[in-house]
């Protein structure tokens, strides 16, 4: 009776022992709740995939940059109406012609819409009916264009900020297969598109780098978002530290975190890492603001192996879990939830004013209809 | 296995431990003919495991790529493609994409041209392979059963031989 009760202990040591993670932890005041789940149709010329989108807080509508590759557009989805309203289409020939932008904008108003070509250079002020109003090439921009960094600039969700006629962007470093070579290199630019100069901001790859010196090439690009304070909220992917960036001054401060689910990012070993290290590590993912109860909200990509189980299926960056961590006005984290793989499209989730949008466009996803963009719509709520 | 087939169909007429003894020596016969074999074919194996696709060998090229490689190149296939004035070739576009709907949005010029048929890799199953290392674009061409010509390119190597060969009139 002795052996089988130490028995019976050592299995129950060995099953606890062996158990993940939680995957939620109850302390938290706070509940990511599923409200309904939405499908909006959209017709052939739009992609059911996108890489760029930005809330509008007071229309309540998401601008997408299209990715179909013929068609050069930016959808208005709104989502009260939950449905496309408006299509922007742009050109790539004759005066409007803006050269595949890569699907990089920041939507300030009708009037004043950014678009960046990453191949010529070149930054566009554009319009709602797709007419360019002015073009600004980066090179007469700066003494040395070089000095920015690659101009490989992204703007839309997390990436870009409007205010008092500077446009603050994120940069791509100019070695990124060397990035001891890049510490110098602005992480960040000011554009004053009056002057058509632009500023270095502050903060340089430095300071990813002295954390990792082989950076993934998809990795590189911190995640950016304002708050209402006249500050950027900047993260890079590998790292736990918010960094608070103050517009005004160009000063800014650290603010660490800590998931539930996992302690340190992983760093990448050697370039031969490349194809397997995007599945196989924790990365930031998505980084938003919500300016109604003043809430940070991060998304990360949880790390599972490329080749997995007995049947050897290979997993892709749409098998990955991840988290949804939300910080509040003090950065400090007051929840965070884990979703399973397979089921949700993280690059194509976003908030709004009042919830979480989680995109159900993911390929791996049995129910996923490339002619609708789906969506399952999450509520904060309070426990009690 | 042929010859096992044939073995079995002509000994009918030996006594029974004859035909055990023939049929121990001709399964280690066959057992190590599988070992000297010709190490697989991985695309064939990609076209008919994978994509469920029969591989048409009487004459036929495969220009086989992710659609989420450089836009450059895509584009100059899809130009290389439309202008083509060789209906006796069977060219097939294998690619691979995450919905059938984005292939399709960029190859709808290709649709009035009967003579090119698209095979959709919409589990992306190509990334993983090895003859698809670092993401190069792939050509194929078989002829009676035997691959005949295989090569990477992109929008600046091999671009000039895969335009040939895609106008080359064989049969």
């Amino acid at each position: 009776m002795k052996t089988i009760l130490y028995n019976l202990l050592l299995l129950f040591l060995l099953i606890t022992s062996c158990s993940d993670k939680p995957e939620d932890n109850n302390d938290y005041k706070f509940n990511l709740i599923s409200s309904e789940q939405i499908r909006i149709p959209i017709d052939s010329a739009v992609s059911p995939f996108f890489f760029q989108s930005q809330y509008l807080k007071q229309q309540n509508q998401l601008i997408i940059a299209n990715r179909n590759l013929d068609d050069e557009s930016l959808l208005i989805l709104d989502l009260d109406e939950k449905k496309i309203t408006k299509k922007i289409s742009y050109k790539n020939e004759g005066k409007n012609d803006v050269q595949r932008s890569s699907g990089a904008f920041y939507y300030h108003n009708k009037d004043s819409i950014f678009l960046i070509g990453p191949h010529n250079k070149k930054f566009y002020i554009t319009n709602d009916f797709g007419e360019v109003k002015k073009t600004i090439p980066l090179k007469d921009a700066v003494d040395v264009l070089d000095e920015i960094g690659q101009p490989l600039l992204l703007m839309g969700t997390s990436s870009g900020h409007y205010e008092n006629g500077i446009i603050t962007f994120v940069t791509y470093p100019i070695n990124a297969n060397n990035m001891s070579d890049s510490e110098s290199d602005p992480a960040i630019v000011h554009l004053d598109i009056d002057n058509e100069r632009i500023t270095r901001g502050s903060l340089t790859y430095a300071t990813s780098i002295k954390n990792d010196i082989k950076q993934h090439p998809e990795y590189i690009m911190p995640l950016l978002v304002p708050n209402k304070d006249e500050q950027l909220i900047i993260l890079f992917r590998l790292s736990n530290e918010l960094i608070i960036y103050n517009l005004k001054d160009k000063t800014f401060l650290s603010k660490p975190f800590k998931s539930d689910f996992f302690n340190t990012y992983d760093k990448m070993k050697s370039y031969d890492e490349i194809p397997s290290f995007l599945i196989e590590s924790f990365s930031n993912k998505k980084l938003l603001f919500n300016e109604v109860n003043n809430y940070t909200y991060l998304f990360v990509s949880h790390k599972i192996p490329l080749i997995d189980g007995e049947e050897k299926v290979e997993n892709t960056i749409y098998s990955k879990p991840f988290s949804i961590l939300i910080f509040n006005k003090k950065y400090e984290k007051i929840y965070e939830k884990k979703f399973d793989g397979n089921i949700y499209n993280v690059e194509l989730s976003f908030i709004t004013n009042k919830e979480v949008f989680l995109s159900l466009n993911n390929p791996k996803n049995e129910n996923f209809d490339e002619n609708y963009f789906g969506y399952e719509i999450f509520q904060l709520k309070n426990k009690n | 296995m042929k010859i096992l087939m044939k073995t079995i169909s002509v000994m009918k007429s030996f006594n029974l431990k004859t035909k055990i003894s023939i049929v121990i020596i001709v399964v280690v016969l066959n057992c190590f003919s599988c070992l000297t074999d010709k190490p697989s074919d991985e695309f064939k194996s990609y076209i008919v495991t994978d994509l469920m696709h029969e591989i048409n060998t009487k004459n036929s090229k495969y220009i086989v790529f992710s659609l989420y490689s450089c836009q450059d190149c895509l584009i100059k296939i899809r130009e290389l493609l439309t202008k083509l004035d060789n209906d006796e070739n069977h060219i097939y576009l294998v690619v691979a994409a995450n919905s059938k709907k984005e292939i399709r949005q960029f190859f709808t010029v290709l649709q009035k041209h009967k003579s090119i048929e698209i095979i959709f890799d919409t589990k992306m199953a190509l990334v993983s392979k090895d003859f698809y290392n670092d993401g190069k674009n792939n050509f194929y061409q078989y002829f009676d059963e035997e691959l005949i010509s295989s090569f990477s390119f992109d929008s600046k190597n091999n671009f000039i031989k895969l335009e040939e060969i895609l106008n080359q009139k064989n049969y």
